[in-house]
């Protein structure tokens, strides 16, 4: 059995099997060194894997902006949306105007990567604040693009840095994206045909859902994880875990990608 | 005596920032050019500092120090956007501040729904349909927000309530003293939500990098895409985004942006920071020489326009 592979990796190659060839996936610019990598860098490499190996008709629309970009050619991670490292990186298209060049209240994006500081067994995330509205113990950024990623995109792969008890909990203080209230019913009641989380992804587990009964569920457990680390460090029960599958671990073929070709200076995924 | 007026002769926009300023009133509602912590008019938001215009609203997009500083001075009373926060420099300090003590009113906004209620002041439209927003806290906690059934399909959809500034504050590249903007070819969402703003407010005040000739306008008239008569003022003001950026001219002051941060931690080295690089400084000259020509000059970039 092949054990020679990071965590990051596992990600990548899990990530890169949802992916259907012909789809259109968009990444934000997350900034923060696990932020970064889990928004930004980890769906990066996944969407070219996918492009590399079974789709290679797969578009990244990275930064929001950025059409197949050339990932051979960064020089470093970019931190900043709009300043010229992203404007001088070699890629197909370079969307510059709102409305943009895709239209994803028609359904556009196939897919994209969002991330909060709270998530609920419902799927719904939170951007906004920790507490109160008025008062919050805590505020955040705010709800930015979120609430369409939860919307208007085909659905919502939600990354986590951070699997701990105070960010996955029963219910989320600001619902910024919505999760599935009520089931797909529920969705479709409160005018939301499309979308919604797909999976969630964490250091130690990813979650699935079961979309019409509206709660979320442990799809895979990550080598090394053990089942009573994962319940200890997630707010809301997961119930019976005796089954439960072992996230599927890379192929050397899918290693030899990602190093050789995609990420060989490890500007993406770190040295390994 | 009657002053004579020559009808031969048309009219000069420039107006020096701090008498250009004056059309923003206390309590006024303003939207602030460029994106997030690209391209701000934050000459313009320091001279709103130095007059102690206070009371204001700001209606953004995306925001970062210029809402930040403005909040800080005591200067906002509320703010409607999809993001304040500083990007790669980590959360708006005291943006975060006011809001955990109740001191700032915020409402709340999808980012792109954001630029589509500029979009309906631009049509001179009083709100904007929009999809997806059912189930979100957006639409819980914002009153201004109402929801409808589409009179054509019956589905659901919410209004959201049109930009309508009082006053918009640009800083772009340049303009003729009549106040024809050039916006360079390369232009992303700064430059283009710069655009959008100045079809929504007939006061729209705009500083620039540089006066230049009508000759020159003329020489580019396809890049003029803020026409004079969209504009009310025309302000000198070089540096005038600093310390954030102006893509292709020169780039953020990340040495600044760190001296702001650490001056946030607490009230006294806030009101240090004010007094040296605001209060002290009589316009952008003072501003400018207090940064340093050695400083300014490390920040300009090259580009050059296809």
């Amino acid at each position: 059995m092949n054990t020679d592979y990071t965590l990051n990796e596992l990600l990548v190659v899990n990530l890169s099997k949802e992916f259907k060839n012909g789809e259109v996936g968009f990444t934000g610019l997350a900034t923060g060194k696990r932020a970064a990598l889990y928004i930004t860098a980890i769906p990066l490499v996944a969407m070219e894997l996918a492009r590399r190996t079974h789709a290679p008709d797969l578009n990244i629309i990275f930064a929001g902006w950025i059409q197949n970009p050339d990932l051979s050619k960064f020089l470093h991670l970019p931190d900043a949306e709009y300043d010229e490292t992203l404007r001088d990186i070699p890629c197909e298209g370079q969307y510059l105007t709102y409305p943009y060049q895709y239209s994803f209240r028609r359904g556009s994006i196939s897919f994209g990567f969002g991330s909060g500081v709270q998530l609920d067994k419902l799927g719904n995330i939170n951007s906004v604040c920790i507490g109160n509205h008025i008062k919050p113990k805590v505020r955040m950024v705010g709800p930015i693009f979120l609430p369409e990623h939860f919307s208007m995109f085909g659905r919502e792969y939600v990354m986590m840095p951070n699997h701990e008890r105070r960010t996955f909990i029963n219910k989320v203080d600001y619902v910024s994206g919505v999760g599935y209230p009520g089931g797909l019913k529920g969705r479709k009641k409160l005018g939301l045909p499309r979308g919604g989380p797909e999976l969630v992804i964490t250091p130690k587990c990813i979650f699935e859902f079961n979309k019409n009964k509206g709660f979320i569920k442990v799809k895979s457990i990550h080598p090394g994880i053990s089942i009573k680390d994962l319940k200890d460090s997630t707010g809301f029960e997961l119930g019976s875990l005796d089954n439960i599958k072992t996230t599927k671990i890379p192929s050397v073929q899918d290693l030899k990608i990602i190093r050789e070709d995609i990420d060989p200076h490890g500007i993406f995924l770190g040295k390994k | 005596m009657k002053k004579k007026i020559n009808s031969k002769v048309r009219s000069s926009k420039i107006v020096e920032l701090k008498n250009a300023v004056k059309f923003i009133k206390k309590g006024s509602t303003i939207a602030i050019g460029g994106f997030a912590i690209y391209q701000r008019p934050m000459a313009f938001i320091r001279e709103i500092i130095r007059q102690k215009i206070n009371n204001l609203t700001i209606i953004g997009v995306t925001n970062s120090i210029d809402a930040d500083i403005l909040i800080g001075t005591n200067n906002l009373k509320s703010i409607e956007t999809s993001y304040v926060g500083f990007e790669k420099y980590g959360l708006a300090p005291n943006f975060r501040e006011y809001s955990e003590n109740g001191k700032i009113q915020i409402l709340d906004y999808p980012e792109l729904i954001c630029i589509d209620r500029f979009r309906a002041s631009q049509e001179n439209l009083d709100f904007w349909p929009a999809k997806g927003l059912g189930g979100t806290d957006i639409v819980k906690l914002n009153k201004k927000i109402k929801k409808f059934n589409c009179p054509i399909s019956k589905k659901i959809l919410h209004a959201i309530p049109a930009a309508k500034p009082d006053v918009v504050i640009i800083h772009a590249l340049a303009a003729d003293e009549f106040g024809n903007i050039i916006v360079p070819s390369y232009k992303n969402m700064a430059q283009s939500l710069d655009i959008l703003l100045s079809r929504c407010c007939e006061n729209t005040l705009v500083s620039v990098e540089k006066i230049v000739s009508n000759n020159f306008i003329q020489k580019h008239p396809n890049l003029i895409e803020i026409p004079n008569h969209r504009v009310k003022t025309i302000s000198l003001a070089p540096f005038g985004a600093h310390p954030t950026s102006m893509l292709g001219k020169y780039s953020d002051d990340e040495k600044h942006w760190e001296e702001y941060i650490k001056a946030t931690e607490n009230k006294k080295s806030f009101k240090q920071y004010i007094n040296k690089y605001i209060s002290l400084p009589k316009n952008n000259n003072d501003y400018l020489n207090k940064i340093g020509g050695s400083r300014l000059s490390s920040l300009i970039q090259v580009d050059v326009q296809k």
